[in-house]
């Protein structure tokens, strides 16, 4: 079936650009069998490793910390996207067309992109073809050609998308979100990257990106492979062994708050619908409340069964999906949610969302709704892994987030230990009406 | 590397290639209820978990004339109350369990589906056979979702202008058959979908026997044979009514050109829709797999290669293909004029194309190449828990036969240049029947 308009799904869930921007860990629960160990190779490179014996395939991910978009500085706004996509365009002895071959000739899979905080990759191989799956992989890493015509291409591709995103609604309230609420701090990035600045980029640019950024004391790993201990050394030293160190990472990204609480931002467009994005702080990672505050929002606007979904769509059918998210970026974490409603039921979706709202913050949760949102992550937890390489992405993320390594086996645990009285608590203390700041694109903005 | 992306799902779910006699792609096993239904059982072990489809053959093109949105509108009250179980249940209790479940309107088949732990399947049946067979229409829930449905619309069609110039596309396409018509409906008839209709279609449909049940993963044939028994044994079949469409006349050698000026749109993109007919529908649909890769691959096919990269016409540019589907069956070409380049020389320069490729003679070294890179994918399918579900469930409603899904690998191994030549000609030696220009507004000076 070709034609996207002869396939409807029922449910909206998510907002997938969102979570695309960082990384993403959902729901705890411990299964027998995720048990990563931590290795160091010989050259120095830790991993998370977990020896899989039921698969035939070498799957990795990795990323380089704070290298992603917030490594733009004001002067090259777009450097890491643009970076990493020339990277894929011809490396070592591969043009960008042997590049491309040899990944498909032999059954390898690279995939990367510059999130929001990091840059992340992910790469697997046939685990008999281990020995190609390195050679292109490090072509890729340590000798990327950034060829001029090459690189002219892509700014004439990434310039007409970017002229196309103006006009696509999530796009637009995104950028409005990030730009105002972050004002001054690289989470603002994605407001420089237009048409010009992509211009102004210069090939040096994205060199000087891959030496300071590119480094080993940003690189994380997550492996999963049917390979011992010792094969995974050689083969995080093959890969990463010669990485150059880089300069501290430290002050990479100072503390910050969002600027715009409590706001309305409106940004004009001519489509029918509102499409709304809305925002308060939430809790970092390290926070003791912070799968608390998981629970929370899954009971708010998690998921089907959410709150949100029932008394909006349900009883008054007036969006197709809402939903609730947390957002634990490291220098300023959030809780961010979304939905689209036609322009004239606008004002009655955003009463009945801070009615939601302040009702969440006066009475909490119920015992019941605890225990079926407990139950609930406790029992999808599994589902997170069909394939290696969600296996190996989760091994990556949970490093990202400074989880300790037998946090999958934890995870139940801390879950099940939530008391009704903590989770209410914390509803009171964190749950912030007044604080809710909305970014609305369509044709008008709030009447209020 | 959208590349990769590109073949695995093509070819999405092919296992093993076996060296001397070659195994089966999923080793799925079959049985069918007393009552008609169809199970199809794909056992993989790895983790505790289990993928749980009913895939039901009706869709779109089964909405009554004057109902368009039916079928979808009927997917949503699918999820409401039944006799045994208010509104807001079914969602809480998988909720509970950890399940994870949706499900899809085409305008073929139906799907509902839940992935949850292995141990939970009995409550899964439980679930479903219920909703089979005591869903319940409460009037003003009919109201709501109505509602929901039309905002669905307007973020599906009316936000975008591709979507609104596609639903033009469809008419021009399909002069007659039900392809034409919009699967989410037109607005006004969407309006007055009434609580009747849909519970007519529901009657009429969702029987045992007009269903295929899916079980892959964490679970085992003979556990499979006892639960669908228990659950889905004691439902009732009943005569189906006939899948019979009004057909697709002839065009008469027509080109239709479409255009879609809009003030959201920035830059133009170009599309040509061509009539194909396939001999063996599912099999053919390899033949043009191989045959986009060829062409249209991005930077591998020679026209991408040619259009993008040497004459920089085209910033980018896309093959796609209906696989096997109830109606007539298209390939598109888009793309998007590269800065500073006119559409109508875009145009121009793809209609050479097409001239030229008619007479391109592609050798057995070529097609062996392809075929080479879709067994090295392989391992990838084999890696994933649920793989085959999809591929078995849909083409399985389509009518296609569970041993022509599992010996495709052999039917692969076997295309020859001379198949893919053939495809090539047919496809590159037939006028599009549309065209379409989807632009930005003229600028006011």
């Amino acid at each position: 079936m070709i034609y996207s308009s002869r396939l409807l799904s029922i449910f909206i869930l998510g907002i997938s650009f969102l979570t695309s921007l960082w990384s993403q860990e959902e729901a705890p629960d411990a299964t027998a069998w995720l048990n990563p160990v931590e290795i160091t190779s010989d050259k120095g490179v830790k991993a998370w490793f977990m020896r899989d014996p039921s698969t035939d395939i070498i799957s990795l991910s990795f990323a380089f910390r704070n290298a992603g978009q917030v490594s733009d500085n004001d002067a090259t706004p777009g450097r890491a996207i643009m970076a990493i996509q020339m990277m894929g365009t011809g490396a070592g002895r591969f043009s960008k067309q042997d590049f491309h071959k040899f990944l498909l000739d032999n059954g390898l899979s690279l995939t990367y992109a510059a999130g929001v905080e990091h840059a992340t990759f992910a790469f697997s191989t046939l685990k008999d073809r281990k020995k190609k799956g390195l050679e292109l992989l490090k072509a890729f890493l340590y000798k990327p050609r950034f060829l001029k015509e090459e690189w002219k291409l892509l700014q004439d591709q990434t310039r007409i998308h970017l002229t196309n995103l103006k006009h696509e609604p999530s796009h637009q309230g995104i950028r409005e979100l990030f730009s105002k609420h972050f004002k001054g701090h690289p989470y603002a990035c994605i407001e420089g990257m237009t048409e010009p600045s992509i211009t102004q980029l210069r090939i040096k640019d994205l060199k000087t990106y891959k030496k300071n950024f590119l480094v080993k004391n940003r690189l994380v790993v997550g492996l999963i492979g049917n390979i011992t201990e010792k094969e995974a050394k050689a083969f995080l030293d093959e890969a990463f062994g010669d990485l150059p160190q880089g300069k501290s990472i430290s002050n990479d990204l100072p503390q910050t708050k969002p600027q715009q609480l409590g706001k309305v931002l409106h940004v004009k467009s001519t489509i029918p619908q509102s499409v709304v994005f809305f925002l308060q702080e939430g809790l970092s990672v390290q926070d003791k409340d912070f799968i608390a505050l998981n629970i929370l929002m899954e009971i708010m606007g998690g998921g089907l069964s959410s709150r949100l979904i029932k008394e909006i769509r349900e009883k008054e059918g007036l969006v197709y999906g809402i939903h609730v998210d947390i957002h634990p970026l490291n220098a300023a974490p959030l809780i961010v949610g979304n939905f689209r409603t036609d322009a004239s039921t606008l004002d009655k979706v955003v009463n009945l969302l801070r009615k939601q709202w302040k009702q969440l913050k006066d009475q909490g949760v119920t015992e019941q709704e605890l225990d079926r949102a407990k139950n609930n992550m406790i029992g999808s937890y599994p589902l997170n892994f069909q394939t290696s390489r969600d296996i190996a992405s989760t091994l990556l993320s949970y490093q990202l987030n400074n989880r300790p390594i037998d946090y999958a086996k934890k995870r139940r645990e801390m879950i099940e230990n939530i008391t009704l009285k903590e989770i209410n608590e914390l509803a009171t203390r964190i749950i912030q009406p007044d604080q809710l700041s909305f970014v609305v694109v369509g044709p008008q903005t709030l009447r209020e | 590397m959208n590349h990769i992306r590109k073949i695995l799902y093509t070819f999405v779910f092919l296992v093993l290639c076996g060296t001397l006699v070659a195994a089966p792609r999923f080793n799925a096993k079959s049985f069918k209820l007393a009552n008609g239904m169809r199970v199809v059982v794909i056992e993989n072990h790895r983790a505790p978990i289990v993928h749980h489809a009913l895939w039901f053959r009706c869709g779109g093109i089964d909405d009554p004339e004057g109902n368009s949105g039916l079928a979808h509108f009927l997917e949503h009250l699918m999820f409401k109350a039944t006799k045994n179980r208010a509104t807001g249940e079914y969602d809480r209790i998988l909720t509970e369990h950890g399940a994870r479940f949706n499900a899809f309107t085409t305008s073929d088949v139906t799907c509902y589906h839940v992935e949850v732990l292995s141990d939970r399947l009995p409550l899964v049946m439980e679930l479903e056979a219920d909703r089979l067979e005591n869903l319940v229409f409460d009037p003003n829930e009919v109201d709501a979702e109505r509602k929901v449905i039309i905002e669905e619309r307007r973020t599906r069609i009316e936000n975008s202008p591709s979507a609104l110039l596609s639903e033009a596309v469809n008419q021009a396409l399909y002069w007659n058959h039900p392809y034409g018509r919009p699967l989410i409906g037109w607005k006004h008839e969407m309006e007055t979908l009434e609580l009747e209709d849909a519970q007519a279609f529901y009657k009429y449909w969702y029987a045992p026997n007009n269903a295929i049940l899916i079980l892959a993963g964490d679970i085992t044939l003979a556990k499979a044979k006892n639960l669908a028994e228990t659950y889905y044994g004691p439902l009732q079949a009943h005569t189906l009514p006939e899948r019979n469409y009004l057909k697709e006349p002839v065009h008469n050698g027509v080109t239709q050109f479409l255009t879609l000026k809009h003030e959201r749109v920035e830059h133009p993109e170009v599309a040509f829709y061509i009539p194909v007919s396939y001999e063996k529908e599912y099999e053919d649909s390899f033949i043009l797999a191989i045959l986009d890769h060829l062409l249209f691959d991005d930077p591998l096919g020679r026209v991408y290669q040619n259009l993008v990269e040497i004459k920089k016409l085209a910033t980018w540019m896309t093959f796609s293909f209906d696989q096997v589907s109830l109606g007539p069956k298209y390939v598109v070409i888009r793309a998007q004029p590269a800065a500073g380049v006119f559409v109508e020389d875009l145009e121009k320069a793809i209609v050479a194309e097409m001239k030229v490729l008619k007479d391109l003679k592609f050798t057995d070294q070529d097609i062996k190449a392809v075929v080479d890179r879709i067994h090295a994918n392989q391992a990838y399918e084999k890696d994933s828990i649920f793989a085959g579900a999809h591929e078995i469930g849909l083409n399985l409603s389509l009518g296609i036969t569970l041993p022509r899904i599992e010996g495709a690998y052999d039917f692969i191994d076997g295309i020859r240049a001379h198949h893919v030549n053939e495809m090539v000609k047919k496809i590159f030696s037939t006028s599009p029947r549309v065209q379409t220009r989807l632009l930005p507004q003229e600028k006011k000076l």
